[in-house]
């Protein structure tokens, strides 16, 4: 059975984000009408998809290092995305990017207040990523270059949980076509099973947010079509957990979302119990 | 009731005893010569934090005075959530601590409560049981299981059960899920209060018609073998037969 070794500290497995900063990435979010660009839009999903993960592995003692987490950004150059104290890294310990944040904002959420409404808190905002919107997208090198650091990894950590590459973009790569390039990543892997490659597409277009599909039929254009190809399916066990939360998945599900968030990804990886209702 | 109390635990391996999560009370071995006791175990949640604080303030407070109902459950459970965030809280936190704590956390809770029928010369009684997720209590009586609460069957064992928080908001899905449980002891019964990962081993071997139960007595019948119910514990997860988890077992042999 695939994508069930215990991710541990003595057993770590690896994520790679991959941020399109793109001179395309300056065009506003969902339709236009949004005073949001694309760019405003990836730097947020990276910064949550980090903060999630650090929350994650967040205990009394500290933040333990059940994941290394690497970042390339890719438009003008391909290279690291970290700035500061993790920029001389290619993949960095979940405890050290903890306490490595550029800064922190504060932010407002709604929360349950538990008679039925919701109430403002106030809530820690770390940022890691500002916007950069520069260049073309040469999603095919970096890519390549996320595929060079998992290689990396696996030769040291050969039973690991297989490592995640989570690549944020609008999609319109710029050197080439993606799909060799994100075939050559999955066929890479641990005792355990095959790299997960994950999408998330960040449209200029008004479409609905499309989450995890199973096929391509509904996606709104041809760059989401190959975004979606290029996606692993979701393992069992995520299958089983986004189920669990209600969403829509089936066996043939993969990870991909449109114009969505995929936070919830963060939410599904197994690392001990989790509440039922933790949400 | 003259019965023989045990405790066993061990931590998940490639952990420090620090990090062990779960909880139990009270924490002796050996005679009970009583009418009347208490004991309780809970297993804090891997994915919240200070959650082994959360799950000792639970065992402890219901030794002290169990619960005998939804209502006080409610109040009790609001009262220690308060306390926890005081003890949490007292040193300065970084932001993700502090977001931890916002969430709350989260723990099992498994209490008995054990009294002596005055009639019987203290050969027999009743029992009374509250359960908030899946820590499991197995009663034996003549080599077999009479009781299995709340969890009958090893496939209802999942990685996410609904679990007591010290964050009153998250309890609110709680509260139809707690379950209440009444039985009888009899002189040479056994009484067993598992975490889930023993739990689950404990109901597959039933299941393939083996008598699990054994294995545990042989331990409560020694003195000094804790290393080998170590022992025991770590040869069962390098087989993969129990996940790799804390494990705790508490023992009243009638």
């Amino acid at each position: 059975m695939s994508y069930q070794a215990e991710i541990s500290r003595a057993n770590p497995s690896c994520f790679i984000f991959l941020i399109d900063q793109s001179g395309s990435m300056s065009d506003s979010f969902g339709g236009g009408e949004s005073a949001k660009r694309k760019a405003d839009s990836v730097a947020d999903a990276i910064n949550r998809l980090i903060q999630n993960l650090v929350i994650k592995c967040a205990k009394s003692d500290g933040v333990r290092d059940f994941y290394n987490v690497g970042v390339i950004g890719y438009g003008v150059t391909v290279g690291t995305g970290f700035s500061g104290a993790l920029a001389g890294s290619s993949l960095s310990p979940i405890s050290l990017i903890a306490n490595s944040p550029l800064r922190i904002e504060e932010r407002t959420k709604k929360v349950d207040d538990g008679a039925g409404g919701l109430i403002d808190q106030t809530i820690k905002f770390p940022i890691w990523f500002d916007p950069i919107a520069n260049g073309g997208t040469p999603m095919c090198q970096a890519l390549s270059e996320a595929k060079n650091i998992v290689q990396e990894w696996l030769s040291q950590h050969p039973s690991c949980f297989p490592p995640i590459v989570i690549n944020i973009t609008d999609g319109e790569a710029t050197d080439g076509n993606p799909m060799e390039s994100a075939n050559a990543i999955k066929s890479l892997g641990s005792s355990d099973g095959n790299v997960l490659l994950f999408n998330v597409h960040l449209s200029a277009q008004k479409s609905s947010p499309i989450e995890f599909p199973d096929n391509e039929n509904n996606l709104p254009d041809e760059f989401a079509k190959l975004l979606f190809q290029m996606s692993s399916n979701l393992p069992t066990h995520i299958q089983n957990a986004a189920k669990q939360e209600g969403y829509q998945v089936s066996e043939a599900s993969r990870g991909f979302v449109f114009n969505a968030d995929i936070v919830s990804v963060i939410r599904f990886l197994d690392i001990g119990t989790r509440p039922s209702n933790l949400r | 009731m003259n019965a023989k109390f045990n405790h066993f635990y061990s931590q998940k391996s490639g952990n420090d005893i620090k990090d062990y999560e779960d909880a139990y009370s009270p924490k002796i071995d050996g005679s009970i010569n009583t009418s009347y006791f208490c004991c309780a175990i809970a297993d804090g949640a891997a994915e919240s934090s200070f959650a082994s604080d959360w799950a000792k303030m639970l065992t402890r407070s219901f030794v002290k005075e169990p619960y005998k109902d939804l209502e006080t459950l409610k109040i009790k459970s609001d009262t220690l959530g308060q306390r926890w965030r005081k003890v949490v809280q007292r040193r300065p936190l970084p932001w993700f601590a502090e977001e931890k704590v916002q969430f709350g956390a989260f723990a099992t809770l498994l209490g008995l409560e054990i009294s002596s029928s005055l009639n019987s010369h203290h050969s027999s009684g009743e029992w009374s049981a509250i359960a908030i997720g899946d820590s499991c209590l197995f009663q034996i009586r003549n080599s077999e299981i009479i009781t299995a609460f709340p969890v009958a069957t090893s496939d209802e064992f999942n990685n996410s059960p609904i679990l007591l928080s010290s964050n009153s908001v998250k309890n609110i899905s709680v509260w139809d899920k707690v379950l209440l449980k009444k039985g009888n002891w009899e002189t040479g019964d056994t009484i067993f209060l598992m975490t889930d990962a023993i739990a689950n081993w404990f109901l597959s071997q039933h299941e393939q018609n083996e008598h699990p139960w054994e294995n545990i007595i042989g331990f409560t019948e020694n003195d000094g073998t804790k290393y080998s119910f170590e022992y025991w514990i770590n040869s069962l997860r390098s087989n993969s037969q129990i996940k790799n988890d804390d494990v705790t077992i508490l023992s009243i042999k009638f």
